[in-house]
């Protein structure tokens, strides 16, 4: 038998007891069975104590057994902060203690606690806040004394992917309630996704005692369960977790290494309720637990949670949960009862038949530890004199469990991200949840329903107010009202001595939160964060009702009026694998891109595209990107340009719509012809140019920006959605693939392929266009020049494009053809003075700043940016983009470096920055563009650049292009 | 997420459209002020009430027009811009126009 | 200018996809590249008549498909859009046919899309659980039905999806980014892994 605590079946619901597993603990081996948590299997060996608090260092052991305190966070070997008590024990798991100095059991630094009147609420703030810099000396001791467990370094990425799960009706919680709503919804037809948390479906009713005999709850989920499984339409998720509430009902739902993305119609929050602990001095002492913690330790894993356990209790459910334990064999001395008398009498008797003491209008004032401080040894009973008042002294009970029943809090964390109010009534204690947006529905003990039958009832009104929504036929439940009282209303008892702890995670005591409004935080929201009550692990799970109506009785106030503090996603905490998933990284391949691997380029992302940068090694780029250059400069050299946007304009209005959206004149443009076609927005600046090829009267080929088009496109259909012109726009930028033959050799290689088109100078000249055919693929000829040599762009249909690039190489190899890469075209394009644009402009550049007033047609009725255009060109202009020359010699300008006004004025004005910096052996110098101040910009000036450390170099303002000024190399051969 | 209902594909997640602005009203260019020019660029009211906004349908290539309320985020209604636009709109010609050269 | 036929060397496509840096994985979803079938677009308020003309019978509504003849499919992509796929690779004489006598018409645009999207087709009964791992729209079998199309984002590429059926057995053509299309084959067989 794995343990000595262990009850017999059917106890145990959650473990395999023919199944032991072996585990170790700070070093030390354990046995437990198959099913055990790790808490649960060191409870079946007496060994409560599992961590050290945050702060003072205080031992600490399980206290809902449900993860929803931060007491039994552990580490495994390759995982910090896991909760002991939902981590479910392997073979030859590796568990320690977290945040201790020595050993969990001497932990040097629990002499912390003594200390803890000198750090009182808001230490950290007010003691390190001056003088400034103090906190970062003592920052790196803090955080060693208040470390929660190490990440493992060399950890190894896991698979962890997402997908979506579509339902009728999603249910968050399959207790009687969830599992209620979900049989009413799948009766009626709907898809119904019911998610729990825990490995077996029946909540509350795995563990809770509803009635004097015991046989109600496990009759009844024995039932609610078979049904649930048999039913076809109802998809179960057990172990999971509904991480967060989403608009309209999305829902991330965790579960292994998946998180489902949960689309619901309708969504049922049945998650039940936090049973809440009683405040007061030592509630933090191993064995101090919720009445909820020890009936799941009996019943889910069959562990006699005790020898001797004390009940207190604020509510009737004390008293079941005193039956439960003593029908298991826990001798129960007696039942302390903060109220004045029971709601139940029945209850009341048949404990006292059990021989059960009752005292009523009593707590427990103090724990008491035993000597190794490792556990419950006895509490102290003060009779209640008034609200949080107790008499002077009291009797000591010896015990080795206390359970408490304070009362329960709605788990309303997904309703109140979705937007809902939590209200409390101050007389009757109770909560209630309102607001809640459409489609959004809330059910069971979550709804302060407690009794079983009208918990059932509520899962089923849920369910169909669901299926109204959803036009599903539905027979209304009948009307059933509850009026059990849970909630105690004030189960706070201040000691003198203090450590009566409202947040187990932060180490906050009642005082700490009552100093907190003293010190003038009244808003829940404001003490929250200067005393960090809420912000652990268990987030507010506990502490957020004592800490309301602490505040509130401090402040003078209702709970209703101060509040609870905000609940956020996630629920409880998630990897960054979950949120990640696999990873999705859509990348665009041009149609040659095999053959540039195989050429050897170097492949640098260009947008979503992968490019070749150059063919070669990264290590030899400089000489590369001259070889390349010089190729195409003396011979010839091939490009692949498929990443460049293509838009097709088709229909009577063809030539007004483009005449409409870019800066030129296009409604005369020949057939046949191409012009520079410059894209302003409606602030007039230059977003976008390509090039517009007329093919027809009605049919426009227009070029753009690899990472502009998309936009572009998009802009012009929203212009014609408003415009009503007759025409047809289309994005081929994926249709069209195309490469740059260029150099002087270009028509040479072109008339070996293309024999139906005449390429001389005089039928095919400089900036004209042409269709023809390349063994059968049809091919667009566009004459460019770009690159600043006789050039000929070649358009394909895609599925032709590693076919069309192939046979042009064959047909350049016997002029030495070789294809060069993106890094070289920028050099080729930048000696010719081209602009790139978003390289060489910003969010504001108009095209007087950019020289391109040439392509700029002012006197046509309208173009997109016209109006902004005549603006800002009649304005004073403050910048302007000019060429730059340095010696070879000198330091070159990285892109991005700044323009200064005046070389050797350290305060003066930063007038632009470099946009385009290269060497270029065809010049001979460092070559560039920048922007520079509207007086910087005289031929043969020079201006300063602030480059990499400070260093100022002049650079030499040169007239545009650097190469070819007359164009002769592009246009007349 | 959200989810919005595009009218030509039903019900759809939030990130499958881009959102495309206000529907304004662009003054005359040709007559109207710096300063009415400026606001039709630039600024927005930014009041709580019900706003006409573009939204475009990524994957179908689709521009429609979604009607929200900006304190409540509620889509009130989406429908074809054609509604709203169902004219052919033209631009008058600057009275010094000047034919355009051929080049 | 002359007619620009993009019908025409049908033997020279050459898919992009490339098989070799791809893991094959079993799996019980089969995934064909049919990029290379031949296909075409029509697009124009004069569309439907003209594809009635033609013979070639269109669904009745924007997102829907219909399979005709054997082996070809018609989907509706909104009022005035039409794309029409050979599914066996058979009926390219048809489909060049059709966009030759498209030519001259009014108020009609042939569309790019057998070099603008690659084209799968997808088949087994885990298909639409698949495509919940990567797509936000429901494709279940309960919900997507014979002749549906779907316009949506596959693997955060913009897609289009529909389900025809032949000889009693359903399928699903996706149509992507062509640009992607290594992309989406290796995400989709990623995604298919798991169902064996």
């Amino acid at each position: 038998m794995s343990g000595q605590n262990r009850l017999p079946a059917p106890l145990g619901l959650y473990i395999t007891r023919d199944k032991s597993v072996n585990f170790t603990f700070e070093g030390k081996t354990y046995q437990g069975l198959e099913g055990d948590t790790i808490a649960s299997a060191l409870i079946a060996n007496n060994q409560w104590l599992m961590s050290r608090s945050f702060k003072y260092h205080r031992p600490r052991g399980p206290l809902t057994m449900a993860g929803q305190d931060a007491n039994t966070l552990v580490q495994l070997s390759n995982e910090p902060n896991v909760l002991a008590d939902r981590q479910v024990i392997s073979s030859n798991l590796s568990v320690t203690g977290q945040n201790y100095n020595g050993t969990l059991e001497k932990d040097k630094d629990d002499k912390l606690g003594y200390a803890g009147r000198f750090m009182p609420v808001g230490f950290y703030y007010r003691a390190f806040y001056k003088p400034a810099g103090v906190w970062d000396k003592w920052e790196p001791f803090i955080r060693k004394k208040a470390g929660l467990g190490f990440a493992d370094l060399t950890f190894k990425p896991v698979y962890h992917d997402k997908a979506y799960l579509f339902h009728d009706v999603a249910v968050i919680g399959a207790g009687p309630a969830g599992m209620a709503a979900a049989l009413k919804a799948a009766n009626a037809g709907a898809s119904v996704l019911l998610v729990d948390e825990n490995p077996i479906l029946g909540g509350a009713l795995t563990y809770h005692r509803f009635d004097i005999e015991g046989t109600r709850a496990t009759a009844l989920r024995a039932q609610l369960t078979a049904d649930v499984l048999k039913h076809d339409k109802i998809k179960v998720l057990t172990s999971a977790t509904c991480n967060g509430w989403f608009t309209d009902n999305y829902l991330p739902v965790i579960q292994g290494n998946r998180m489902f993305k949960v689309r619901a119609k309708q969504c049922i929050v049945a998650s039940g309720a936090f049973e809440q602990h009683v405040v007061f001095r030592n509630n933090d002492v191993p064995g101090v637990v919720m009445s909820s913690a020890a009936m799941r330790l009996m019943s889910q894993y069959a562990i006699k949670p005790a020898n001797k356990a004390v009940v207190l209790t604020g509510n009737d459910d004390g008293y079941l949960c005193a039956l439960e334990l003593y029908k298991n064999g826990v001798e129960v001395p007696v039942i302390i009862d903060m109220r004045p008398q029971v709601d139940d009498s029945a209850l009341h008797d048949a404990v006292v038949d059990l021989g059960i003491n009752v005292l009523f209008n009593s707590t427990v004032f103090e724990a008491l530890p035993s000597s190794d401080k490792k556990r419950l040894s006895a509490v102290k009973i003060h009779s209640i004199t008034g609200k949080g008042q107790v008499a002077a002294s009291g009797v000591t009970i010896p015990c080795d469990l206390l359970c408490m029943s304070a009362g329960y809090m709605p788990v309303y964390q997904l309703l109140c991200q979705a937007g809902a109010k939590l209200s409390y009534n101050d007389d009757s204690a109770r909560f209630a949840l309102t607001n809640l947006p459409n489609n959004l529905h809330v059910a069971g003990s979550a709804n302060g329903v407690h009794e079983l039958d009208a918990v059932i009832n509520d899962g089923e009104q849920a369910a169909h107010t669901s299926l109204l929504s959803l036009g599903l036929d539905s027979e209304a439940p009948a009307q059933m009202t509850c009026q059990r009282q849970t909630n105690f209303p004030w189960p706070i008892f201040k000691h003198p001595k203090g450590k009566d702890f409202v947040d187990f995670d932060e180490d906050l005591q009642a005082k700490d939160i009552i100093n907190a409004t003293r010190l003038g935080y009244r808003d829940v929201q404001l003490v929250k964060r200067f005393s960090t009550v809420g912000m652990g692990p268990s987030q507010g799970r506990h502490s957020a009702l004592p800490t309301a109506r602490l505040v509130a009785d401090a402040t003078h106030r209702t709970v209703t009026e101060t509040g609870v503090t905000t609940a956020r996603p996630p629920f409880v905490p998630e990897k960054l694998a979950h949120i990640a998933g696999r990873i999705f990284s859509p990348h665009r391949y041009t149609p040659m891109h095999q053959r540039h691997l195989e050429l050897g380029a170097h492949m640098i992302p260009a947008g979503v595209w992968r490019r070749p940068a150059y063919y070669g090694k990264p290590a030899d780029r400089n000489s590369i990107i001259q070889q390349e250059a010089n190729m195409v400069r003396t011979a010839v050299g091939m490009i692949d340009v498929s990443t460049l946007g293509g838009l097709e304009v088709r229909g009577p209005d063809a030539a007004e719509f483009v005449n409409r959206i870019y800066t030129f004149g296009f409604l005369k443009q020949p057939v046949g012809k191409t012009r520079y076609a410059v894209l302003t927005n409606e602030q007039g600046v230059v977003v976008d140019d390509g090039v517009s090829c007329r093919i027809a009267e009605d049919h426009f080929y227009i070029t753009a920006t690899t990472g502009g088009v998309d936009a572009v496109y998009r802009e012009m259909t929203k212009w014609n959605a408003q415009w009503r012109l007759s025409v047809d726009i289309a994005n081929v930028t994926a249709a069209f693939s195309a490469v740059n033959v260029a150099g002087p050799l270009a028509r040479k290689v072109l008339t070996k392929v293309c024999s139906d088109v005449d390429f001389s100078n005089e039928s095919f000249p400089y900036l004209a266009y042409r269709e023809g055919t390349i063994q059968g693929i049809p091919v667009r000829l566009l004459r460019v020049g770009f690159v600043g040599e006789l050039g000929y762009e070649i358009h394909m249909p895609t599925l032709f494009g590693e076919a069309l690039w192939d046979l042009l190489m064959e047909a350049g190899a016997e002029f030495n053809m070789k294809p060069f890469g993106v890094e070289t075209q920028r050099l080729l394009r930048l000696e010719k003075g081209h602009i790139i644009v978003s390289q060489d402009t910003d969010g504001m550049s108009h095209p007087g700043e950019l020289s391109l007033g040439w392509a700029v047609n002012r006197k046509k009725p309208f173009f997109l940016g016209s109006r902004s255009v005549d603006i800002v060109m009649a304005r004073k202009q403050t910048r302007k983009l000019v060429g730059f020359k340095l010696s070879a010699q000198s330091t070159r300008p990285k892109e991005g470096h700044i323009v200064l006004a005046a070389a050797n004025q350290a305060d003066c004005a930063i007038t632009g920055n470099v946009t385009s910096s290269e060497y270029s052996s065809t010049v001979g110098a460092n070559i560039g563009m920048a922007f520079v101040g509207i007086d910087q910009q005289e031929v043969g000036s020079t201006f300063p650049i602030r480059v990499d450390n400070g260093e100022i170099v002049m650079a030499e303002v040169v007239k545009l292009p650097f190469y070819d000024a007359g164009n002769a190399r592009q246009e007349i051969i | 997420m959200k989810i919005m209902n595009c009218p030509l594909n039903g019900p759809r997640n939030i990130s499958e459209f881009v959102y495309g602005g206000e529907v304004k009203t662009m003054p005359n260019h040709q007559t109207c002020s710096d300063k009415e020019w400026a606001e039709y660029v630039f600024y927005s009211d930014n009041t709580i009430r019900i706003i006409t906004e573009w939204w475009y349908h990524a994957a179908s290539g689709y521009w429609f027009i979604a009607e929200r309320h900006t304190a409540s985020d509620e889509i009130l209604k989406t429908y074809d811009p054609s509604e709203l636009f169902n004219q052919r709109v033209d631009f008058e010609s600057k009275p010094e126009l000047a034919e355009e050269q051929s080049v | 200018m002359g007619f620009y036929n993009l019908s025409s060397a049908p033997e020279l496509r050459k898919s992009m996809l490339n098989l070799d840096t791809t893991a094959s994985i079993h799996s019980s979803i089969s995934m064909k590249d049919c990029s290379v079938f031949s296909r075409v677009g029509f697009r124009g308020i004069g569309a439907e008549a003209f594809l009635n003309a033609n013979k070639v019978p269109v669904p009745a509504k924007p997102n829907q498909s219909l399979s005709f003849q054997e082996g070809l499919v018609v989907l509706r992509l909104s009022k005035s859009e039409f794309w029409l796929m050979s599914t066996n690779n058979q009926n390219h004489e048809f489909i060049a046919a059709l966009e030759a006598a498209a030519q001259g018409v009014e108020n009609l645009y042939r569309l790019y899309c057998q070099h603008s999207h690659a084209c799968f087709l997808i088949e087994g009964q885990d298909t639409g659980t698949m495509f919940a791992k990567v797509c936000g729209v429901d494709l279940s079998a309960q919900t997507f039905n014979v002749g549906d199309v779907v316009q949506t984002s596959v693997a955060r590429i913009s897609a289009i999806v529909t389900k025809q059926t032949q000889d009693d057995s359903d399928y699903i053509l996706l149509f992507a980014d062509i640009a992607s299309v290594q992309y989406l084959w290796e995400a989709l067989t990623d995604a298919s892994a798991e169902f064996a």
